[in-house]
């Protein structure tokens, strides 16, 4: 086992860190406030290969591997504060790309993909429904069978990127009397007749990346826009949730380094009656837990990358990092507040932002109960030992 | 017997792993699965991998679907159809 990183993922994870800088740069919290995503972000990012970066070469992405992935990721959160774009980046990557890139027939590849990579295309995923959110197989929109493809009815919510997207990845029901297994996996272009986006939908945090419901009322898609065999959407839903838990919180493992290291600093330099604030007892122990919470983060985050890279990976170790890093990124986002003290509820010192951002990361994906209930039921397999 | 021992090795998982409490004499091959709620989509992805371990076959997720996984006489033939690939030699 290496904890040393190859001189070729040092030097791009450097560029990375540059390139978070630049994207924090300018009026981040007035962007925060408007809500606002950044059309010209989302191209540097894809400019420096960050939106298709698990999608094969072939198809113009980086075709890297997940441990590669998960150190460029966090690069990018070492020094980006633009949390809701690193939110709406994964929302592309893992639930609208990697399936089109891991289910997709040749012909849905080569017309998705390149334009996916390169920035043109942004993707998104509409799973939720009013009535279903992580009981996925509950969901009520149908794909009926017509003359010429397909005809799509019902409403989706908490579709991330949905006023930016291009595509959507959209699960409906193809027959009834198959349960769980009667569901199948639609690719809906943005301009699909019968097609409606909702308003945005203003939320705590992650305000950057924007959220929409969509309408969909006799919505008419062609044969070729099935994603995987009829029938097999909740399966290929599971397995992106797997993908999309792994990995959608890997900037986060930057992130809480950053927090670490900028609380550290605050509290060494911060007196109190001539004494550093550090060195009192109450302090130490969040700087303690800071720094404890990073490189558990880094350990897990990488563990489970391997794991995924060896074609091991399982709900279970998915959920499990998933749960550890969106709840460090929240306790960590609230120490560095405290450790702040009234200078770190002001929005200028942009660590509330964080405590919002950091409260999206506890939801989306599936809550933490959901994803404790995913790893208590799984089966401990002898995954990578 | 292939097909018994595949049918064996997942009633066993059922009643032991997954925690199924119904009648295991009710767990026949032809009972469908999934109208009674035997398997739900996270069972079946933690199936597919523990029969990769068990039998060395590859299950992508493009095949957990309906008609190689309703019944345990269906996963049976499912995995032996599998085995039976994994012996065919390539033509070059």
């Amino acid at each position: 086992m290496d904890f040393v990183l190859r001189a070729v993922d040092q030097a791009r994870a450097r560029s990375v860190r540059e390139l978070g800088r630049r994207l924090s740069a300018g009026d981040m919290i007035a962007r925060d406030r408007a809500g606002l995503f950044s059309h010209d972000a989302w191209k540097e990012l894809a400019a420096a290969g960050l939106t298709g970066l698990p999608v094969p070469r072939q198809y113009s992405g980086q075709g890297a591997d997940a441990q590669t992935i998960v150190t460029i990721l966090a690069a990018l959160g070492e020094t980006c504060t633009d949390n809701g774009l690193m939110f709406a980046l994964g929302a592309h990557l893992w639930a609208c790309t990697d399936p089109i890139a891991r289910f997709g027939d040749d012909q849905q590849r080569q017309r998705w993909l390149p334009g996916l990579c390169d920035g043109s295309l942004i993707g998104a995923h509409a799973a939720t429904e009013p009535e279903a959110g992580s009981a996925a197989a509950t969901i009520r929109t149908t794909a009926m069978p017509a003359t010429d493809g397909w005809l799509l009815n019902g409403e989706k919510t908490f579709v991330t990127n949905a006023s930016v997207a291009d595509v959507f990845l959209v699960t409906a029901v193809t027959d009834a009397r198959r349960g769980w297994l009667g569901i199948s996996a639609f690719l809906v272009p943005r301009t699909a007749p019968g097609l409606t986006i909702g308003p945005v939908i203003e939320k705590a945090g992650l305000r950057t990346a924007t959220m929409a419901s969509l309408t969909l009322r006799e919505c008419r898609l062609q044969p070729a826009a099935l994603l995987g065999p009829l029938g097999g959407g909740m399966a290929m839903f599971t397995a992106t949730m797997t993908h999309e838990r792994a990995f959608i919180l890997a900037p986060i493992v930057g992130v809480l380094r950053r927090l670490a290291t900028q609380c550290t600093a605050y509290a060494r330099q911060r007196r109190q009656d001539g004494t550093p604030i550090a060195h009192f007892g109450g302090v130490a122990r969040r700087l303690a837990e800071l720094r404890l919470r990073a490189e558990t983060a880094e350990l897990l985050a990488h563990k489970v990358a391997w794991l995924a890279d060896q074609q091991q990976l399982g709900p279970d170790h998915a959920a499990m990092v998933k749960l550890h890093l969106s709840e460090a990124f929240a306790a960590s986002a609230a120490d560095a507040v405290q450790i702040h003290g009234g200078y770190g509820y002001t929005t200028a010192a942009e660590l509330e932002r964080m405590t919002r951002d950091a409260m999206g990361a506890l939801l989306y994906s599936g809550t933490s109960d959901i994803q404790r209930t995913v790893i208590a039921r799984a089966h401990p397999m002898n995954q990578g030992s | 017997m292939t097909v018994h021992t595949v049918q064996d090795d997942i009633r066993r998982y059922l009643t032991d792993q997954m925690g199924w409490s119904g009648d295991p004499d009710t767990l026949t091959g032809e009972l469908n699965l999934i109208d009674h709620h035997v398997l739900d989509s996270l069972a079946v992805v933690e199936l597919a991998t523990l029969l990769e371990q068990w039998y060395g076959v590859k299950v992508e997720a493009a095949e957990l679907i309906y008609d190689n996984f309703h019944s345990l006489d269906a996963i049976a033939t499912f995995v032996d159809n599998k085995r039976v690939d994994n012996k065919r030699v390539p033509v070059s």
